[in-house]
């Protein structure tokens, strides 16, 4: 009768460790996304001028979906290179903006000292944040030509790390 | 008499067991919206801090999930379909409380089972320290002590 508990208790013993070893480790850095192959999230929001803004209407090219802070340092590095990655999508993509963790006083301010014309997107309810799972500022997230997102990056990112990606899945798509 | 009394502790020992496996696998009930949010967020960690629920840390992506916690409940998405959710968007270890359901379920079975086994082991332990007290000495044992006094 001992021996019968002791090696049920053992055998419970040993799932557990088994169980331990062979889950996921903790959240870090991530750079994968259980959004990556899927269509991009359907969130509405507003823009800084008002106006109602539908990613859906976007997607036709490519869309570099950026959630940034004014108090991140990174951010404002960054910031020039999405200047520069949205001069040279002009005809064929976009970027947006999306403040997380910041006032929209602040983001404001922000685009009116370091530029950018694009859309910035007011997101009071956290639903792109959460929608995107976007941890820290900046993560970055490109969305190629009919929808479907295909990268994601934590913190600082350059016009040409992006246009890598983009330039692979265009040669990608001409041999298919 | 004593077969039955084992069986009975046999028996009230299930009963327990079953009782308390329920109590922690079995839903709450209703709550008020306000209450279900809390309850919730409390139970949910921030995916950047260490070991900190959404209620307690200051950082954005707490922030985040609360105000969409928040939206979830007023929408009337039940707790499991929020938590899947966010388990969705920020991966398994958001949720504090381990899932009711499936492999984690064991969480919450285990330690119970582990304690009825315990309690159950201790009786059996005990049942076997009494009967060992009434046992007689045999002829031999007390020709054998009776021998050593005598040397003594």
């Amino acid at each position: 009768m001992v021996r019968i508990v002791s090696a049920a208790a053992g055998l419970v013993l040993l799932s557990f460790v088994l169980l331990l070893a062979t889950r996921d480790g903790g959240n870090g850095r991530q750079s994968k996304s259980p959004l990556i192959g899927e269509l991009v999230p359907h969130v509405e929001g507003v823009r800084f001028d008002g106006e109602s803004f539908d990613v859906d209407e976007v997607t036709s090219g490519w869309v570099l979906i950026n959630f940034f802070a004014s108090w991140c340092v990174p951010c404002v590095r960054e910031h020039p290179e999405l200047v520069e990655w949205n001069r040279r999508h002009r005809l064929d993509g976009v970027v947006i903006s999306v403040p997380f963790g910041d006032t929209e006083k602040d983001a404001r301010a922000f685009f009116v000292e370091h530029g950018g014309n694009w859309p910035v997107l007011i997101d009071n309810e956290s639903a792109w944040a959460v929608a995107f799972g976007v941890l820290r500022p900046p993560e970055s997230f490109l969305v190629a030509p009919g929808g479907v997102v295909v990268a994601k990056w934590q913190g600082q990112i350059t016009a040409d790390e992006v246009d890598r990606v983009v330039v692979d899945l265009q040669e990608r798509n001409a041999t298919s | 008499m004593r077969r039955y009394q084992r069986i009975s502790w046999l028996l009230i020992l299930i009963v327990v067991a079953a009782a308390l496996v329920a109590s922690v696998v079995a839903e709450d009930g209703p709550a008020t919206q306000g209450e279900r949010a809390y309850e919730i967020k409390s139970t949910m960690l921030c995916p950047v801090c260490d070991g900190q629920n959404v209620l307690e840390s200051n950082a954005p992506v707490a922030a985040a999930i609360r105000s969409q916690v928040d939206d979830l409940v007023a929408e009337g998405r039940s707790d499991g379909e929020i938590r899947a959710w966010m388990a969705r968007q920020y991966g398994s270890d958001v949720n504090a409380n381990p899932p009711r359901s499936g492999v984690g379920a064991l969480v919450w079975i285990l330690p119970v089972l582990a304690g009825v086994m315990a309690v159950g082991l201790l009786i059996l332990a005990f049942g076997r320290w009494r009967s060992g007290r009434e046992i007689e000495p045999s002829e031999d044992d007390i020709r054998i002590v009776q021998a050593l006094r005598e040397k003594n």
